[in-house]
C-alpha cells in the first residue's frame, strides 16, 4: 500500500524558514501529523491540515532560533575571514594592487563627476525662492530694454517684484585714492533686492538701493577696501570716473553657483538706464519673481498682449509672432545649462556636458565593476581547494558564501578608502583641469557619501557574489580533484563584457582625438589680424582723460618706443561679439541694415593688422565720423560703389562716409561665421573703453615695463589694467579646452582600465588552460601555435569592436564639430590611430599572458593534480 | 539567578513532558494534551514552547533512533530536567500553601 506524502512544496517552504538543527525532528512530527490525518480525514484535507501547520510554524520563536544560532559561530569565523582575506592579499601581490588601484582610480573618477555634475545642476538654487524667479528676455537677446522692467511690473501687478540688472564690464573702485580692480560691477534697480534675497552683512535690504548713488559691496570686496572693517556703512567710494557712491549695504558674495557673479551694485534710481527710453537698446536683464506657480503660468499667458501694448504701434500682434519678437519668461535655475542668447551675464555651460559627463561616469563605473569582478573571480578560481577543504572540515554553504562576500567587501572598502584620499588630494588638480570650483565639502557631501556607500554595497555584493555562489556550489569532490578543468574558457558574457571596454575606449580616444585636432585649429587659425602682440588697456580714471583729450600725445610717447609700433582707442575687445545697430546708405535710407558695429579711431586697422581690400581708414587729422565696413557688411548691402557713399547708423544718430572695406576677420569666436561688421571711425571719447597697443618685440617683458612707465607719466596715481588680445580670445574657447583636458584624463584613464580588463580576462583565461596548453605541448605544438590559439578569437572579436565603434563616434564628432563655423573636416587617422593604439595595447595584454602560459614547462602543469 | 516563572502553557507543557517520561515529543505531547485535558493545542505552539524551556534549562533534548513511519526522521525527545522536576514541585507546594490560606467560610456554603 502506498503512504500519502505530504505536499512537496510546503516542504520545501518549511525548509527554507525553518533552522537547520531543528528541521528533522519538526518534519517528523509534522508528517506523522499527516499520516495520521490522511488515515483518518482523507488524503485532501490532511493536505490542507500539513499545509496549515507548516504555515503556523512561520513564528519568531521558530525564525529567530537560527539567528541566535548562527551569531554564536560567526564572531570566530569573521574573524579567519579576515585573516584568510588578509593572507591572500598578500599572497597575490600584484593581482590586489591591480584590482584594488583600478576600482580606486574608476571611483576617484566618478567621485569627480558626480560632484561636478550636482555642482551644475546646483546653479541658482542658493537664492531663497529660486523655483520662482523667471528672466524675462527675448527669443535670442539674454537682455532686454530698460522700460520693460517697469512696464512689465504696472501691466503684471500680480508679480511679487521685478527688477533689472545692467552689468558694466570691469571697472575701478577707489577709496581715499586707493584704487581696486573691480571685474563684474552692476547697476540695479532697487527691486532687484526683493527678487534675489542677498544676504546683508550690514545695510538693508528694504532700501539699500533707493537712494541714488547708493552702492552695495560684496564682503570679499569691501575687505579689500576697508582693511579695518570699521564703520563701513556710510564710508564714500569712487568709481566710474570720479562719480561719488556712499556705501548703504555689504552682502555676502554671491555662490559660485550663480550666472551672476557681482562685485559691487550701485543704485539705478535716475540713472541713465531708468530714464532710457529706447524701446530697442537691449541692455538689462530683468528679472521677475512670482507668488506661485499658476501666476508664472498667468505672466506667460499674458506675454503676447504686453509685447503688443509695449511695442505699441511699431508692430503688430502677427509681426510680433511671424518675426520671433515674443518675448520668454525662463525659470532662472535654466539658464546655466539651457541658455545660449547672446550677452548673458556668463558664457554658460550646456546640459550636453552634463550627459556627456553623466555617460563617462557610467562608462568608468562599469568597467570599473566588471574588472574588479574579472580579476576577484579569476583570483578565486585558484581557490577551489580551499573551498574543498573547508567544506571537508564541516563549512556550510552560506559560510563559504559569507566568506566571500566579506572578502570582496573587505577589497572594496579599501578601494573606497583609498579614492577618498586620492580624490582629496587631486581635487584642486581637478578643479584647474575643468576649470571649475569644487569644494572638498562638496566632494564630501552626505549626498556623495551614501552614493559611495552605496557602491561599495553593490560593487561587492556583485564581485563577492558570483564566487559566493558559483564556487560555493561545486562539491566536495570537484573542489579538491580538477583544478578548473570543468570551468569553461568560453566565457561569452566575460566576453562581451571587455568588448565593450574596448568600444568605450577606442570611442573616447577618437573622440579626444577629434576634438584636440579641432582646438589645435581654432587656436591656430589665421584669424584675419594681428592678435599676438596686441596689448589692451582699460580707460578709466585719469588714463580714460589723457588718453581720449591727449591721444597725440601719448601716441607720440608710446610710438617713441622702437618696439611700439602702433596705438588706437577702441569700443570694445575683439573676441567680445560686439554690439548691434543700424545702418543705412544714405541712397537707400529705408535699407536698415543690423550690422555688428566697433566705435574706434583711424588708427584701428594699422594697429590690429586689418588688410584693405579697398579703401581705407581716411585721413589720420579727419574729425569727421566716417565708416570702414567688413566684406561680408559690403557684400549685403549690395551697392555698386560703396567709398565716398554717405552712410548712417540711426541708432546711434551718427552718418558719415564709407572710406574703406577690409577683408573679413574673425572677430568673434569660431564657432560664429564672421558677421557684417562696420568699424565706425570717430573721435567721440564716450564710446572708447580701451587703448591698444601693437608690440613688435623679442622682450615682451621689458616692452611691458616700457609701456608701463609711460601710461604712469600721464597717469601717476592709476593702476594699469591690461589684457593681452590673444587671452582673450582663448578664453572664448574656455569651456571646449576645459572639456578636452577632462577627456584626456578620462581616456587616458579609460584606456588603462581597459587593459587591466583584458589582463585580468587573459589571467582567466590562461589560467584555465593551462592543463590543455601542456598537454598540446606535449604532443608538440610550438610556442606560435599556441600564442596564435589563444589570442586569435579574442583579436578578432576586439578588431570588431573597434571597427563598429566607428560610426558612432563618427556621428557624435560631427554633432560636436557643427557648434563651430569654422571646423576640420573629419580625416581617417582620427580614426586609425586610436583603434590601431588600442589593439596594440590588446595585444600587448594578451600576448604577455599567453606567451607565460605557452612557454611554461609542461611538467609544471601537468604534474599538478 | 533570580526566580523562574512559567506560562499557564509552559507550566502544561511540562507537565506533560514530566507525565510522558521518555516518550516527550512533539505529536505524542498534542495527544497527551487532548487526551487529559480535552483541549486542542498546535504542534506549533508546543515545539515552541519546548525550546523555550530547553533554553531556560528545564527540559533537555535528545535525538531517538530513525523510524519507518514519518518520512524515516527521528523523533526529538524531550526529558525533564531536575531542575524542572524542582521546579514542578515548588509551584505544587506554592499553590498548596495558597490554597490552604485560602478562608473555610468558602467551604460552608
Amino acid at each position: 500500500m502506498s503512504q500519502p506524502v505530504p505536499s512537496e512544496f510546503f516542504v520545501k517552504i518549511f525548509l527554507w524558514f525553518c533552522p537547520d538543527h531543528l528541521q528533522e525532528s519538526i518534519l517528523g512530527d509534522l508528517e506523522e501529523q499527516f499520516t495520521e490525518d490522511a488515515a483518518e480525514i482523507g488524503k485532501r484535507k490532511a493536505q490542507f491540515r500539513f499545509a496549515w501547520n507548516v504555515i503556523r510554524f512561520i513564528r519568531p520563536g521558530i525564525l529567530l532560533r537560527r539567528k541566535l544560532k548562527t551569531q554564536y559561530n560567526n564572531i570566530a569565523m569573521y574573524k579567519n575571514y579576515f585573516k584568510i582575506a588578509y593572507r591572500n592579499l598578500v599572497r597575490h601581490k600584484f593581482f590586489s594592487i591591480i584590482n584594488v588601484a583600478g576600482l580606486s582610480l574608476g571611483l576617484v573618477m566618478s567621485l569627480f563627476i558626480v560632484t561636478h555634475i550636482l555642482k551644475e545642476l546646483s546653479y541658482e538654487k542658493s537664492f531663497k525662492n529660486y523655483d520662482q524667479i523667471y528672466r524675462l528676455s527675448s527669443d535670442d537677446w539674454a537682455r532686454i530694454a530698460p522700460p520693460y522692467a517697469r512696464e512689465f511690473r504696472q501691466f503684471f501687478p500680480e508679480a511679487k517684484a521685478v527688477g533689472w540688472l545692467f552689468s558694466f564690464g570691469s571697472s575701478v573702485i577707489s577709496l581715499n585714492q586707493e584704487q581696486y580692480f573691480a571685474e563684474k560691477p552692476f547697476m540695479a534697480d532697487p527691486e532687484i533686492l526683493k527678487v534675489f534675497n542677498f544676504n546683508f552683512l550690514e545695510g538693508d535690504a528694504t532700501d539699500a538701493l533707493n537712494a541714488p548713488g547708493s552702492i552695495i559691496l560684496t564682503n570679499s570686496l569691501a575687505k579689500r577696501l576697508f582693511k579695518d572693517g570699521e564703520n563701513r556703512i556710510g564710508q564714500i567710494v569712487t568709481s566710474f570716473g570720479d562719480r561719488k557712491y556712499e556705501v548703504t549695504g555689504i552682502i555676502e558674495d554671491l555662490p559660485e553657483n550663480s550666472h551672476i557673479k557681482l562685485d559691487f551694485i550701485i543704485s539705478g534710481v535716475n540713472s541713465f538706464i531708468s530714464e532710457s527710453t529706447s524701446r530697442s537698446w537691449s541692455a538689462t536683464s530683468v528679472y521677475c519673481l512670482f507668488g506661485d506657480d499658476e501666476q508664472v503660468a498667468n505672466a506667460k499667458a499674458k506675454l503676447l498682449d504686453f509685447q503688443v501694448s509695449f511695442l505699441g504701434g511699431d508692430a503688430t500682434r502677427e509681426e510680433i509672432i511671424s518675426e520671433n519678437l515674443l518675448l520668454e519668461l525662463e525659470p532662472i535655475t535654466d539658464i546655466h545649462l539651457h541658455s545660449h542668447k547672446e550677452k548673458e551675464l556668463e558664457a554658460n555651460s550646456d546640459m550636453s556636458f552634463i550627459y556627456i559627463f553623466g555617460t563617462l561616469g557610467i562608462f568608468i563605473l562599469l568597467i570599473v565593476i566588471i574588472n574588479f569582478i574579472n580579476l576577484y573571480v579569476a583570483q578565486t578560481l585558484n581557490r577551489l581547494k580551499e573551498i574543498g577543504i573547508r567544506k571537508v572540515m564541516g563549512a556550510y554553504r552560506e559560510h563559504l558564501i559569507g566568506q566571500f562576500l566579506c572578502e570582496a567587501f573587505f577589497l572594496v572598502s579599501i578601494a573606497a578608502a583609498i579614492a577618498m584620499l586620492i580624490a582629496y588630494v587631486m581635487l584642486p588638480f581637478y578643479n584647474n583641469l575643468a576649470g571649475i570650483t569644487l569644494t572638498v565639502a562638496e566632494l564630501f557631501s552626505p549626498q556623495l557619501i551614501s552614493i559611495l556607500l552605496l557602491l561599495v554595497l553593490v560593487v561587492g555584493s556583485l564581485a563577492g557574489g558570483y564566487p559566493a555562489i558559483y564556487l560555493s556550489g561545486f562539491g566536495i569532490n570537484e573542489g579538491l580533484k580538477t583544478r578548473l578543468f570543468k570551468v569553461s574558457h568560453k566565457l561569452p558574457l566575460r566576453t562581451v563584457m571587455v568588448a565593450f571596454q574596448f568600444f568605450i575606449s577606442v570611442a573616447l580616444l577618437t573622440a579626444t582625438l577629434i576634438v584636440s585636432s579641432q582646438m589645435n585649429f581654432v587656436q591656430n587659425k589665421e584669424l584675419g589680424f594681428a592678435s599676438e602682440e596686441v596689448l589692451a588697456i582699460k580707460l578709466h580714471g585719469e588714463i580714460f582723460n589723457e588718453a581720449t583729450s591727449n591721444i597725440d600725445n601719448v601716441r607720440h610717447e608710446l610710438t617713441s618706443h622702437a618696439d611700439v609700433e602702433q596705438v588706437s582707442l577702441v569700443s570694445e575687445l575683439v573676441g567680445n561679439r560686439f554690439g548691434v545697430e543700424y545702418f543705412a546708405l544714405q541712397q537707400d535710407p529705408e535699407n536698415t541694415f543690423t550690422f555688428r558695429y566697433v566705435f574706434t579711431d583711424q588708427w584701428f586697422a594699422e594697429t590690429m593688422g586689418l588688410d584693405f581690400s579697398d579703401g581705407d581708414s581716411g585721413s589720420k587729422n579727419a574729425k569727421e565720423i566716417s565708416y570702414v565696413l567688413n566684406e561680408t557688411a559690403a557684400a549685403s548691402l549690395q551697392a555698386d560703389q560703396l567709398i565716398g557713399q554717405q552712410a548712417f547708423n540711426s541708432f546711434a544718430e551718427t552718418s558719415g562716409k564709407v572710406r574703406g572695406i577690409v577683408k573679413d576677420f574673425n572677430f568673434t569666436s569660431l564657432h560664429n561665421p564672421v558677421e557684417p561688421l562696420v568699424i565706425q571711425i570717430s573721435n567721440d571719447p564716450q564710446y572708447f573703453g580701451y587703448l591698444l597697443v601693437r608690440m613688435k618685440t623679442d622682450d615682451l617683458k621689458s616692452t611691458l615695463i616700457k609701456i608701463e612707465e609711460t601710461i604712469k607719466n600721464f597717469a601717476p596715481n592709476d593702476v594699469i589694467i591690461s589684457y593681452f588680445i590673444d587671452d582673450k580670445i582663448d578664453q572664448l574657447y574656455r569651456s571646449e579646452s576645459n572639456m578636452l583636458s577632462v577627456f584626456k584624463i578620462f581616456s587616458a584613464t579609460i584606456i588603462c582600465l581597459a587593459s587591466l580588463g583584458l589582463f585580468a580576462l587573459f589571467a582567466f583565461i590562461s589560467q584555465a588552460r593551462t592543463k590543455e596548453l601542456g598537454i598540446r605541448k606535449t604532443l608538440g605544438a610550438n610556442l606560435g601555435q599556441l600564442l596564435m590559439l589563444m589570442s586569435k578569437s579574442y583579436l578578432a572579436i576586439l578588431l570588431t569592436t573597434i571597427i563598429t565603434a566607428i560610426p558612432l563616434t563618427w556621428y557624435l564628432a560631427d554633432d560636436w564639430l557643427s557648434n563651430f563655423a569654422f571646423r576640420i573636416s573629419m580625416e581617417w587617422w582620427h580614426f586609425t590611430i586610436p583603434g590601431i593604439g588600442v589593439l596594440a595595447m590588446a595585444a600587448i595584454a594578451i600576448l604577455s599572458q599567453s606567451w607565460k602560459v605557452a612557454n611554461n614547462n609542461p611538467i609544471d602543469s601537468l604534474q599538478d593534480e | 539567578m533570580g526566580k523562574t516563572y512559567l506560562g499557564e502553557f509552559e507550566e502544561l507543557v511540562l507537565t506533560i513532558v514530566a507525565l510522558l517520561n521518555d516518550d516527550a515529543y512533539g505529536n505524542s505531547i498534542v495527544k497527551a494534551i487532548k487526551a487529559h485535558q480535552d483541549r486542542t493545542v498546535n504542534l506549533s505552539a508546543v515545539h515552541v514552547t519546548l525550546y523555550r524551556l530547553e533554553d531556560k534549562g528545564f527540559v533537555k533534548s535528545d535525538m531517538g533512533g530513525a523510524t519507518n513511519e514519518r518520512g524515516g526522521r527521528r523523533k526529538r525527545y524531550f526529558h525533564i530536567t531536575n531542575s524542572g522536576i524542582a521546579l514542578l514541585k515548588e509551584i505544587k507546594t506554592s499553590r498548596t500553601e495558597l490554597w490552604n490560606m485560602i478562608p473555610k467560610l468558602q467551604f460552608s456554603t
